[in-house]
This record gives structure tokens, sequence and C-alpha cells, in this order.
């Protein structure tokens, strides 16, 4: 578990060390608010000849009490892609896609593909020991879904 | 490397997310309306370092009136004109318009404000028409640049060839130092690095030859410079005479992570000569290839992520796939969401019924009722409202209707249907009608692949069971008494290579063999006033007993459709009190369990039996003998039945064992 204070607070530090990286973090939302801001990042990628671009936000999922990643894929006219066009776009073709969902954004409300956070809190228990235990969980989960933190992160945690 | 020829510029390309087009249709609807004049909005492009070719982002945020304030990101002002016919955005003047936004940058060179606000040097325009009925976006983008200036290229270098790696760095920290709206072109001392923001041309305009002119590129090729230049070139050629016709020295800036440090390792050194003659560009081109690399506007629907109807069906199919991924990897949604059902009776069972269908994505629902929505209604029948009511509404319309206010997805339609029964004489005023009506119900029970009978009669059942059997669909009937349901599948006919294992304990009867509604009723319907614990007679209910039966008898027809063997499934009837049917008996079952024939619930004692019987060779509905007279005679049949129950029984040989006790019952007592 992870309250919002401290969510907050993991969230700005990666914040700060993502400007140094010129990583391309962003605060968007109410940052006042609880539950209001969320970390933000779009990360271009092409994928067969096409330009995709995957937008990344990790919220605070209030029933859980931990943090969510949730994503959606765009092309560069701005069209969505739907679940089954980013499960291949992901290479998940063949495996079951257990945790993958969707959901709304608790900030912007509209459908985000989403991590499902059940798991997520025996995780944040395993990575207690990290400073910043909301890094150490990004870098572990990022990558099922295309998202690779720099290993510059792991020295904040 | 040494060059000759002119140097060549990569465009932008753009990339719009989609934030940006749920934006510009709220706008649209809400604020522009009808409103050609254009507005201005917020484009971004990158130094960071991508493998993709340079391109201006839009996305929501590009509608605020300050720009997003965004590590490695430079804001560009652009203007977006939005026509409201297709007519006025093929007809628009294209040239005019990237023209007119030239000169806008022109202005602001002339009139010295890009010298404060470099970003103005950049501009974008779009032009946009959308058709919010079938969700169509058509856009162009153009990124405005003179089309006669040139370069002559000297050399084109990484600028690790000039600088070693502490010079590197110290540009670095100077780059970083400089603030973000200054960062689109600046000047930088060629010995100590310092950088001086653009408008030092005016003081420094005798020692320019002592500094780099700089600007921060969102291309990546080593060969080419980003499209920004050309406009950077345009305002030197104005505030810097002396540099007309001489060679310029630029630094291309271009940001990258190089072993996880930040580096300007693939920055360019360009040196090329500006060219003498100068004056305001006549033509201004930019207008972006479309896919199809011609000179041409782009489309894109958005209808499924756009138009909540999409939107609401999508989340409904998801939440069905997610059972799917996460418990059912066979189940097969698509024979569940393309199952045509129909529902008879459209009281308390067939709202409950029709709202479960839709939990399970069923889209085509059709309900038959031939009463109107009455006072008493709303309360207990989940899909009605007091209005219907005091509308008057024929129920099968008002749930039809009421079905596609919770979901519009669904393909629901109502018949207001009084079905035809057995000893209510048909006279012969209404002979026609009646003639109509049983093919109405025939050309509907045809078309649909399972069948609901729902009604608050015993007596309209009898039609449609025999017709159900007849064409081969699937038929469940549920039926409430006060404290008490029934829910159960009629046995289906033909053969199958159906090769159904036996279970210790267990009957096991074949779903060709299974009986129907009436195979356990010793009399024709026609003249049931005797008092039945389940019977339709009764229609004062436990109100939660329909909700009950009204789920179970949809989970039953959904099990029913994910069983390799359909109706054919066998059914497993109890005939030893110890007997339980385990993970591993070799049980028929489907990806979601077993198939009971029938279940009888009591809400008095909170329990329920599942019987299983075999059809009844005197049944007065699913017999050979009476499926045979409707095969030949037809309509002729029917009207005998319906002016008389007596042929029923007559035919069936049930007028001899009328004395016979009810000896079906027993199955039920037997399995508790
Ligand atoms: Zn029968």
């Amino acid at each position: 578990m992870l309250d919002w204070e401290e969510f907050s607070k993991h969230l700005s530090q990666m914040k700060s060390l993502s400007d140094e990286l010129l990583d391309g973090w962003a605060i968007l939302g109410k940052t006042g608010t609880e539950n209001g801001a969320y970390l933000a990042k779009k990360v271009p990628r092409l994928f067969e000849e096409a330009l995709l671009l995957f937008e990344y936000n990790v919220v605070y999922d209030l029933s859980y009490g931990v943090p969510k990643l949730c994503f959606n894929v765009f092309r560069t006219d701005g069209s969505m892609l739907q679940l089954n066009e980013c499960i291949h776009v992901l290479g998940f073709d063949g495996e079951p896609v257990l945790v993958l969902t969707q959901m709304d954004h608790p900030v912007l409300q509209r459908p985000f593909f989403t991590l499902h956070p059940c798991k997520t809190s025996e995780f944040m228990d395993f990575c207690s020991n990290s400073k910043n235990p909301l890094v150490s969980w990004l870098s572990a989960i990022g990558p099922t879904v295309g998202l690779n933190l720099a290993n510059e992160y792991s020295q904040c945690t | 490397m040494e060059q000759s020829q002119l140097l060549q510029f990569v465009p932008f390309s753009s990339c719009i997310n989609h934030s940006f087009w749920n934006k510009y249709t709220e706008i649209k609807l809400d604020v522009d309306k009808l409103e050609e004049k254009g507005r201005s909005i917020w484009g971004y492009y990158s130094y960071i370092e991508s493998q993709l070719s340079p391109f201006i982002e839009v996305d929501s945020t590009s509608f605020n009136i300050k720009g997003a304030d965004l590590k490695g990101q430079l804001a560009v002002a652009g203007k977006l004109f939005n026509k409201n016919t297709i007519e006025n955005f093929k007809d628009c003047d294209k040239m005019g318009l990237i023209k007119a936004s030239g000169d806008e940058i022109w202005e602001n060179i002339i009139n010295g404000k890009c010298l404060k606000s470099p970003g103005l040097l950049n501009s974008f325009v779009v032009l946009s028409f959308a058709d919010l009925k079938k969700y169509n976006y058509y856009y162009w983008f153009g990124f405005p640049a003179p089309s006669n200036v040139n370069l002559k290229l000297n050399v084109i270098e990484d600028i690790s060839g000039k600088f070693n790696n502490d010079q590197m760095d110290q540009l670095y920290v100077n780059y970083s130092n400089l603030c973000e709206d200054q960062k689109h072109f600046f000047l930088v001392h060629k010995e100590h690095f310092e950088m001086k923001h653009l408008e030092a041309v005016v003081d420094l305009k005798d020692t320019l030859d002592q500094y780099y002119m700089a600007f921060s590129d969102a291309c990546f090729d080593p060969k080419y410079s980003g499209w920004v230049l050309k406009n950077f070139m345009l305002f030197l050629m104005y505030y810097c005479d002396k540099l007309r016709g001489k060679q310029v020295d630029f630094l291309s800036f271009r940001v990258s992570r190089e072993n996880g440090k930040i580096s300007l390792l693939k920055s360019l050194l360009i040196r090329a000569s500006l060219p003498e003659e100068f004056g305001k560009p006549e033509a201004w081109i930019g207008w972006e290839r479309n896919e199809r690399g011609k000179m041409g506007p782009r489309m894109v629907n958005l209808k499924s992520s756009i138009d909540p109807q999409c939107l609401a069906e999508t989340a409904v199919d998801l939440n069905l796939k997610l059972m799917k991924w996460r418990l059912l990897p066979d189940i097969d949604l698509e024979k569940i969401k393309n199952a045509k059902c129909l529902l008879l009776g459209s009281g308390t069972l067939g709202c409950s019924v029709a709202r479960v269908l839709l939990g399970w994505g069923v889209r085509q629902i059709k309900f038959v009722d031939n009463s109107t929505v009455s006072y008493s209604n709303p309360v207990r029948q989940s899909l009605f409202t007091y209005e219907d009511c005091v509308a008057g509404k024929p129920k099968a319309q008002a749930a039809a209707d009421n079905l596609k206010k919770i979901f519009p997805g669904v393909e629901s339609e109502g018949y207001n249907l009084t079905i035809p029964m057995p000893g209510h004489p048909v006279g012969e005023s209404t002979l026609e009608h009646t003639k109509e009506t049983v093919d109405k119900l025939r050309d509907l029970i045809v078309e649909s692949d399972v069948v609901f009978l729902l009604m608050d009669s015993r007596e309209s059942r009898w039609l449609p069971t025999l017709l159900g059997l007849v064409y081969g669909k699937l038929v469940l009937n549920a039926a409430l008494g006060f404290d008490t349901y029934l829910v159960m599948r009629h046995g289906v006919r033909g053969e199958t290579q159906n090769c159904s294992n036996n279970v210790k304990g267990f009957k096991m009867i074949k779903g060709n063999n299974l009986g129907c509604y009436f195979c356990n009723d010793i009399t024709a319907p026609g003249n049931s006033l005797k008092d039945r614990s389940l019977d339709q007679q009764c229609t004062v209910t436990r109100p939660g007993i329909s909700q009950i039966a009204g789920a179970l008898v949809v989970e039953l027809a959904i099990s029913i459709l994910q069983h390799k063997l359909g109706g054919f499934a066998p059914a497993y009837y109890k005939m030893q009190k110890s007997a339980e049917i385990c993970e591993d008996s070799a049980v028929e079952d489907c990806i979601l369990g077993v198939l009971p024939h029938s279940l009888r619930g009591f809400l008095s004692t909170f329990t329920q039996v599942l019987p299983a019987t075999e059809k009844y060779n005197q049944c007065i509905a699913c017999s050979d003998s009476i499926v045979e007279a409707y095969r030949t005679k037809g309509f002729e049949f029917l009207l005998n039945v319906f002016n008389s129950s007596q042929v029923l029984e007559d035919m069936t040989g049930l007028t001899e064992m009328y004395t016979l006790k009810d000896n079906t019952i027993m199955d039920m007592s037997d399995s508790e």
C-alpha cells in the first residue's frame, strides 16, 4: 500500500529525475487535490513503418491504494488502437493477457488500457526496501507494455 | 565533407493526439459552431532524439491560451481553420492560406516580435472539416516556409569532428540553462560557447562572425537540416544584412542519450552560404503530403473512439473478453453475441431475461406480448417506467424501446401478438387474424435461435413449444408459482452420435430424449382451473422469484450454447441420494459446467432440485403424433386444437389414461 501523499512524493521525485534526464515525464492534472494528478509521457515508436504514439500515464488507484499504469496508443491521425491491435503491437499474440484491461482513467474519465492493480499491492510490499517504490514498480512492470525506464532511474530506488 | 550543393531540409509531418480531436469536437459543437474565422492553437516539436522523421504534435492542450511547458518540447503557434462544409473545405484557397500564414511570420520578423519570441519564426496551419454524423475528420497541415530561399552547402558534419567531449559538455550545460522559449533559435559564441538570445543579433551586428547561428532541430538525419532553418535564414537575411551572400556557421542542436548520458553528439555543424538577393518572399510552401504521398488532405474516421454508442459496445464486449481471458479461454463469445433470442412474454420474466441476455452480450432480442404496461408493472418488471403506464404503451414495444435506452447497441424489436391457445375457439370473424398471428409467430420462431417461453399462462406455451420443436430451435421455459419456480430446457429431436457417459448413481438422458413443459402434465391445456403448484393461473408471486428464474433460464441457455452438443447435451438425474457429480466424473459437461434438464426452486425452504425427465410418448405438445399432425395438416390441425383441446387428448391416447395418477411429480421428491 502507498497512500496518496507518498505516491505524490515519489511522483515528484521521478519527475525531477526525468527532467534531468530529459526523459519527457510530466505531471498533469491538479497537483493539490487528492488523486488529481498523474505522471504522463508520450513515446513515439515505429511499428510496421507507421509512427505510433504511446501515451503512458501513471495514476493513483484509490480503491487499491497503489499506482496504476494506463496507456493508449495512437496513430498520427489521432485514431486510437483497439485492444486487439495493441496486443498485436506489444507482441502479446498467443499469450493470455492476464492483467491487461480497459478502465476509465481516474482523472481524465476516459477509457485507457490498464494493467490491473489487483496484484500491485503484493508487488509494492516486495519492493518496500526501495526508496522510491513507484520507480521500482514501474521499471518492473513497464516493459510488459513496452515502457522501459532508463537505468539511471535506479539511482533513486 | 566538402560539398557544393544546396542544403536539403526535412519537412515536418503532423502528429495528432486523440485528445486533440476530442477537444476539437467539443469546441466545434459548443463554442465555434458555424464560425470559420480561424482559431489559434499550439503545436509542439521535440529536439530529443527519436528514430522518427520530425513531427509537430497537437493535443488537447493545443487549444489552451498558453502553450504547455514541457521539458524537451518547443511550442509552435499555429492556426486552425475549420470549415463547415466539405465544399468549403475543398474550395478553400490553399495557396492563399499558407501565404497568409507566411506573411504573418514575415510581419513578426519586421515588427521585431521574433526578436523577443524566436518561436514565432515557426508556424503551422491546419485546414479541417468534420463530418460529425459519420465521425469523419478531414484535415491538412501546412508548415509555411519561403519557397525561393536556398542555402549553398559547404560543410555538414557531426560536431564531434569540431569539438572535444569537454567542449560538448560545456555546450550542453549552457544549452540546458537556456529558457525553453529561447531554444528555438539563439547564438553561440564560437570560442567560449556563451549563448545569447536571438535579439542580440541587433547589437552584435558587426561581430556576428564570432557566433554560431544555432537552432534546436527536430530532424535527426545527419545529412539534412530540419525545416525550421528555412525561416531562420529569412530572419538572418533581414536583420544581418552583412551576412547576405556570406558563409555562415550554423549549429543544429540535437539532443540524444548516449550510454545513459545526455549528449550533443548527434548535433551538426552546417557551414553554408546565404543568398545575396533578398526581399519579402513571394510564395510560401509547406503543405504536407498525405499518406499516399500526394499533395492532398487526410481523413480519419474516429467513430470507434468518439461515438459514445461505439464506446458502449466496446466496453460491453471487453467486459466479456476479460472473462474469456482470465477465466474461460475456450468460451465462444461470438456464438452468444450472434444468438437471436425470441422472448415470448414481456412481463416480469421477459424483462429479467432480456437484461441478463444483454449482460452476456446478446445483440438481437425480440419481444412478444399482447398487453400494455399497467400501473402495477414497473415495480416488478425491470424494463418499464411509470411513464410507460401513463402512455399506455404496449409491453413488447416498451420493453424493446427501453432495452435500447439501456444499451443502444442492441437490436430489439417488439411484437404485439396474442398467441392462439388450445381450447380457445376461433370464430369465423377472427379466423383470418388467427392465421396471420400463427404465421407471424412461426416466422419469428424460424428466424430465431433460442426461444424463451415466459408467458403467464400455461395454454399459450403449447403452440410455441410445438413450433420450436418442429423447426429445431432451442426452447427454454420459465414458469412461476407463488414461491416456486420451474426453469427447463425442452428436449430436441433428431439423431446424434452422442457417446454420452454414464455416471454411477445417476441416470443419463440424452438431449433428444428429454421432455418438454407438457410432458409432465397428464391433461391437455385448456381446462386448467384446478390448482397447480407451478401453474400460471397464479399471478401472485414473491417479487424475487421472477428475477431468480429469469436469470437461471438465461444461464441455462448460455450453457447449452457453450456445450459442444448444444441441445443434444445429456442431462444427469440423481438416482442415489449420496451420489455426487465431482470434478473427475466423466460427465458430458461444457466449460460452464453441467447442463440440467430442469431446475425447480422452492423459496419457502430456499432449496433447488434438478430433476430430469424423459419425453413422454403421449405428450400433448411434443409427441410424434402431434408433430406429425402439424407437419401434414398445418393450420387446419392447429385450428382444430384451438377450437377444442380434447383433440389433443384423443390423438395422444391420453383420454384412456386419464384415470392414471399423476406420477411425474415423483421425479422431484425422489431427488431431494
Ligand atoms: Zn412434451
